[in-house]
């Protein structure tokens, strides 16, 4: 995937993150679109595109969204950094690899969100995360490795 | 791997990340400055612009299936209505049967009509009892509301009933108040008239009429029908008075078959108001 076709799809999965992602909600357990991308850059780009990626979508989700400015575009420059540090040539063909760097990443991204919920609602941390973040995270692993399996997927590592 | 842009410069990656980590904690505990709020809300607004068709199409789509569920549902709904609305037109009809059959004084055996023959000007009913059954030629057949016709013709297990419809044969009856007498024929579709009436006979419109048990094919006493007109002159051809049966033939689906009327004894007169006036 070429620079241009990548920044496009980032446009792409924001647009449909932010445009349709509520729709797929189950709960208060939502997948972030986001995250998968991040990861996904990260894991086939390397360390450098996949932190400018995370920082770009993540500032972006932060104009949009609902956590302080910044704070999706550490989380997700982290998870970039972390994935492109990480790759190895099995991470992105295997199904299982992928999934779990999934995992990892979204729960992280949902402890930082969770975290930060909590110290501006007075919520207590361990119950949001535990209600809405796990899950969250769960549904994000899943919906990716649905992903991983369709049909788009496999398309385009032809 | 030499070549793999990760490896190459491997500084450069920290200082990528290093600079975003700490562009994002700058924003994270100084982003509330007013040209970030402002940078905020444009871009709100570009976003709100550019998913209005994503959220638009993700709604057609749901109107879509909506509207396909909706429609199924509609049709499981109505199926099951009409399943329901027959099943209380059954359950009426054959308690206004079971009444009837409770009140009315001679034996009577139950059927049901199980076709239709022919036009239905032709006036004809096929009923699944027979001669097996006790039912013989010219044996009555009627229903609660009233004289359907007599049997025709009959097999062992089936009979073939003509109706009042058709002409195929006059009905003696009379008019229950004033007891004036005189023959019931079909005269076109949808229209009896009671012929051989003299002029000046005490008819009146809403009259009740009876069978009068002569001819020993009906039973004296079955309600046929009331008098919707009356004329002045008396015209045998057109008829003098017309007369509404109770019974809607095109719509009989259950009735009741007795022995022919000189095997019976009598009805006993009512004066009991008719009831299912077409």
């Amino acid at each position: 995937m070429s620079l241009p076709v990548a920044l496009l799809f980032a446009a792409i999965v924001l647009l449909l993150d932010s445009g349709i992602g509520q729709f797929l909600s189950i709960g208060p357990a939502r997948p972030s679109l986001n995250l998968l991308f991040v990861v996904y850059a990260g894991l086939t780009r390397g360390p450098i595109e996949g932190t400018l990626f995370g920082f770009g979508i993540g500032f972006s989700q932060d104009l949009l969204g609902g956590l302080p400015m910044g704070a999706s575009a550490f989380t997700y420059s982290v998870v970039g950094f972390a994935c492109g540090k990480l790759w190895s040539e099995g991470s992105i063909r295997m199904i299982w690899p992928w999934g779990v760097f999934v995992l990892f990443a979204a729960v992280f991204a949902e402890a930082i969100a969770s975290f930060l919920t909590a110290q501006t609602s007075g919520l207590s941390f361990s119950s949001l995360f535990t209600s809405a973040g796990l899950t969250s995270a769960a549904y994000t692993t899943v919906f990716g490795m649905l992903w991983f399996l369709s049909p788009l997927h496999r398309v385009r590592n032809i | 791997m030499a070549s793999n842009p990760r490896l190459f410069n491997p500084r450069l990656d920290w200082i990528v990340f290093l600079t975003s980590v700490g562009l994002s904690l700058t924003l994270l505990f100084f982003g509330r400055n007013p040209a970030v709020a402002s940078l905020k809300l444009q871009a709100v607004e570009v976003i709100t612009k550019a998913s209005k068709p994503l959220v638009l199409a993700h709604r057609t789509l749901y109107l879509w299936q909506e509207n396909m569920r909706l429609r199924d549902l509609s049709m499981a709904l109505s199926d099951e209505n009409a399943k329901l609305r027959d099943a209380a037109l059954e359950n009426e009809r054959l308690r206004a049967m079971l009444e009837f059959r409770a009140r009315f004084p001679l034996p009577l055996r139950s059927a049901d009509v199980v076709a239709v023959p022919g036009p239905q000007i032709g006036g004809k009913l096929v009923i699944d009892l027979g001669r097996a059954d006790g039912v013989s030629v010219n044996s009555a057949v009627l229903t609660p509301h009233g004289l359907v016709g007599k049997v025709t013709e009959l097999s062992e297990h089936a009979s073939l009933v003509q109706s009042l419809v058709g002409n195929a044969y006059g009905v003696s009856v009379m008019i229950e108040r004033s007891r004036v007498s005189g023959i019931l024929k079909w005269i076109e579709p949808g229209h009896w008239a009671i012929v051989g009436l003299a002029t000046g006979e005490d008819v009146r419109v809403g009259d009740l009429v009876l069978t009068t048990g002569s001819g020993s094919v009906f039973p004296k006493g079955i309600r046929v029908g009331v008098v919707t007109e009356v004329r002045a002159q008396d015209d045998l051809k057109s008829g003098f008075c017309r007369v509404t049966p109770f019974v809607d033939f095109s719509t009989v689906e259950e009735v009741f078959v007795m022995a022919p009327a000189g095997t019976l004894p009598e009805l006993p007169l009512t004066s009991e108001k008719p009831r299912g006036v077409r």
